[in-house]
């Protein structure tokens, strides 16, 4: 069931107000955080939160398109061992 | 044959129809599978063969149906079912511009204010982007996003890369 609009999204208030903290100042630190449900709002577009996958802390540097989205669905939890052949797959620069 | 030189490209599902036809699944679009002259593949017993494509054309969803020379029946394509097509690393397409294949990414060596940090050993894919796994010099293994932001400059024929802001990445997983 979607979440009630009249609550807003859920974003960790720790975290929140870290960035807020980081935005008056102008800085671009590295945020840790274990809060995957929350969801990535404007104000986090050009900050690099690092994400628990409940291993170790994953880097994400926040885009726009990522807006709306969860912080967990850019920290994967599972490492694929398959394909021992190289494939011949691509990577975008950002 | 140099087989670290080669790369998957696709892989062989299954035979299709009579004919000695194959139904693959592409890395690739189909216009760019479609320009490779031919194919190698790592049989159980034969161990390197040559397959060069005599017929071929979009199958139903993203798969794509071959034919290759001297495969005429469908014993025959049955035999092929499972393996990778691989291709030499030279006859791969072209990318993008600010794209990179993972395999020449892999093995660069990392500076950060022309201080060498490491080298890269893998890549993360997460999604919407992706970090760089590097292996520092002290053994640790640090994660860099693969973003303009952090990645100043990219020479992949010199195997270098020049990032930024080391220091708040390590100490991410100390």
């Amino acid at each position: 069931m979607a979440r009630s609009s009249k609550k807003g999204p859920f974003v960790n208030d720790k975290l929140y107000k870290k960035i807020m903290e980081m935005n008056e100042k102008g800085e671009k630190k590295v945020v840790k955080t274990y809060s995957r449900a929350s969801m990535i709002t404007p104000d986090f577009v050009g900050h690099t939160i690092a994400v628990h996958n409940g291993r170790k802390f994953i880097p994400v540097y926040i885009t726009q398109e990522m807006v709306g989205h969860r912080l967990g669905e850019f920290s994967p939890t599972r490492t694929y061992r398959g394909h021992k052949e190289k494939k011949a797959e691509k990577a975008r620069l950002a | 044959m140099n087989k670290e030189n080669l790369r998957v490209v696709g892989r062989i599902t299954k035979a299709f129809g009579i004919r000695g036809e194959l139904k693959v699944h592409p890395e690739f679009v189909f216009e760019d599978f479609a320009k490779f002259s031919q194919f190698i593949v790592i049989t159980p017993h034969a161990g390197l063969k040559i397959l060069a494509p005599s017929e071929i054309r979009s199958g139903p969803g993203k798969s794509i149906i071959m034919k290759f020379d001297g495969i005429e029946t469908r014993e025959l394509a049955e035999k092929l079912s499972g393996l990778d097509l691989m291709v030499h690393s030279e006859e791969l397409p072209e990318t993008a511009k600010d794209e990179y294949y993972i395999e020449d990414l892999k093995g660069c060596k990392v500076f950060c204010s022309k201080e060498e940090i490491g080298e890269v050993t893998d890549f993360l894919f997460q999604g919407l982007q992706g970090s760089l796994i590097v292996k520092t010099i002290d053994h640790k293994e640090v994660l860099i996003p693969f973003v303009k932001r952090y990645i100043k400059s990219l020479d992949i024929s010199a195997k270098q890369i020049t990032i930024c802001d080391f220091d708040e990445l390590k100490e991410i997983n100390p």
